[in-house]
């Protein structure tokens, strides 16, 4: 059975990770690589990283970063950040990327799908969708601009499908960095109009809110960024809690599925009989 | 033990690469040329993207002469991931008919599904082991692997060694003789990938 996903969003700016509120304010994590390999032992199901001063500063990510990062992600990396065309997109794998994430360029021409599908075929394309919230209807967020296009939400989901999008990156803006949760309502609604897997990202503040998107929507994977970094085995811990009602993968050695773990993500202690119960167990090291 | 990825200008190398610097294997090359196939111990045939360019690009150049010469003529153990395990049936309906290798008798067809599973299949999948097989030497069954494609191999059960649950039941991993192809990623698969290519390396050094 397919597992829904829980993915790790790194955003990069001067080299380093950030978290990021509104998309306007920033505060530093550390380096890319280092995150990449925590994640990654931790359990993530796959990584983000994405460049978001690159569209702005009219460059792509740098290459260096991105072939750090592969160097330790034994999961799938999809790279973002100021790719404009198809060349780029073949930089990007070559170093190590497995699946590009196309976003602002959408905006003025989707020749990048069509050219990448054909090329690396569509398994590698994945078009960003950044939504906002205006008027009493979801339209295409433009971040280079700070202002909604107007573009109806589901008239680019249907566009960017058709030119050759393998999966959508669906982006709240409204929620970025905010903890309010997903917006099923959006979630639900871009799942529906989409054929190929989505992912949502925006708003993730505690564990129940992945459990609760990847439980009432048909979404296909969750991503956050924010939640994931200061907490140790942060990504085990939001596995283990949302594991218990939706199917994961949950292969790391350790699962902290005994654990009991509060909507928060705070983890609690054993009980005394399981502590005792675990005294003497010699736990082996996995060895490939 | 000598290890080379068959570089034919498609695939996610790098990432191959990557798996194997882990498992600390040093003498891996990536290669086009016979030379250098014949001197590896055992091959991998990477591919992602489009059947009908991962064809063409393979049969340009005289590549697949190469290999069927060193793999069909000579037995050297290869493994194909994702298109690479394609490109050995027979056939493929992606965008129109295209042949194959035809080392592993079958054919490549898009996947079908009911309205309770889209296409592509993307994401981790639990496989479940058919049989016995040095290919899956140390993976659990019931491992999860990283899939995404949209096509499939179809063939006799006597190849298949796995399968997973995707609307219906897809052969997910296939071998014939010293053929072995894989439909999912062992080099985006954590560390049930890992172990599936230290069961490979550990079969090549007793071939």
């Amino acid at each position: 059975m397919l597992k829904k996903r829980v993915i790790a969003s790194l955003f990069i700016k001067n080299g380093i990770v950030v978290q990021s509120k509104n998309f306007n304010e920033y505060l530093p994590v550390g380096k890319p690589e280092i995150a990449a390999e925590a994640f990654n032992a931790w359990g993530v199901d796959e990584v983000f990283l994405m460049d978001i001063d690159s569209t702005k500063e009219n460059r792509s990510i740098n290459l260096d970063i991105v072939q750090k990062v592969a160097a330790k992600c034994l999961v799938p990396l999809t790279v973002g950040g100021g790719v404009i065309n198809v060349d780029m997109v073949g930089k990007l794998l070559e170093v190590g990327a497995d699946k590009v994430c196309i976003n602002n360029v959408l905006g003025t021409s989707i020749k990048i799908l069509e050219d990448g599908r054909k090329k690396f075929g569509a398994q590698c394309m994945i078009a960003a969708i950044d939504s906002t919230f205006v008027s009493g209807t979801y339209s295409v967020y433009d971040y280079r601009r700070s202002k909604s296009t107007k573009v109806p939400i589901s008239s680019a989901i249907k566009k960017y499908i058709h030119a050759g999008a393998g999966e959508l990156f669906l982006n709240d803006v409204d929620r970025d960095g905010s903890y309010r949760g997903y917006d099923l309502k959006l979630v639900q609604m871009v799942a529906d109009a989409s054929s190929v897997p989505v992912i949502c990202c925006g708003g993730a503040g505690t564990p129940s809110d992945i459990l609760e998107v990847l439980k009432n929507t048909s979404v296909s994977a969750a991503a956050a960024g924010n939640i994931f970094h200061f907490n140790e085995h942060s990504i085990t811990i939001v596995k283990a809690r949302v594991g218990k009602e939706v199917p994961l993968r949950q292969d790391t050695q350790f699962t902290y599925s005994a654990m009991p773990i509060s909507s928060t993500g705070r983890v609690g202690r054993l009980s005394d009989c399981e502590l005792e119960n675990l005294l003497y167990e010699k736990i082996k090291v996995e060895k490939i | 033990m000598k290890l080379a990825i068959v570089d034919y200008g498609v695939g996610n190398i790098q990432s191959i690469l990557n798996s194997f610097e882990r498992l600390g294997v040093r003498s891996i090359v990536v290669a086009n040329t016979t030379q250098k196939l014949r001197e590896a111990d055992g091959l991998i045939l990477p591919g992602v993207g489009a059947f009908g360019e991962c064809a063409e690009k393979i049969n340009k150049n005289g590549l697949s002469d190469i290999l069927t010469n060193l793999a069909v003529n000579k037995s050297k153990p290869i493994l194909g991931i994702c298109i690479g395990m394609q490109l050995m049936a027979n056939s493929s309906d992606e965008g129109g008919y295209h042949a194959g290798l035809g080392w592993i008798p079958g054919e490549v067809v898009r996947i079908e599904c009911d309205k309770d599973c889209s296409v592509p299949h993307v994401g981790w999948n639990d496989i479940q082991l058919n049989r016995l097989s040095p290919l899956f030497n140390g993976v659990d069954n019931g491992a999860h692997f990283y899939f995404d494609h949209s096509y499939h191999f179809q063939c006799e059960p006597k190849y298949v060694l796995a399968t997973c649950e995707y609307g219906k039941t897809l052969n997910v991993a296939v071998s014939n003789k010293n053929f072995f192809g894989v439909q999912f990623h062992p080099e985006k698969s954590a560390n049930p990938g890992l172990k599936m290519f230290r069961a490979y390396l550990n079969w090549i050094s007793q071939c």
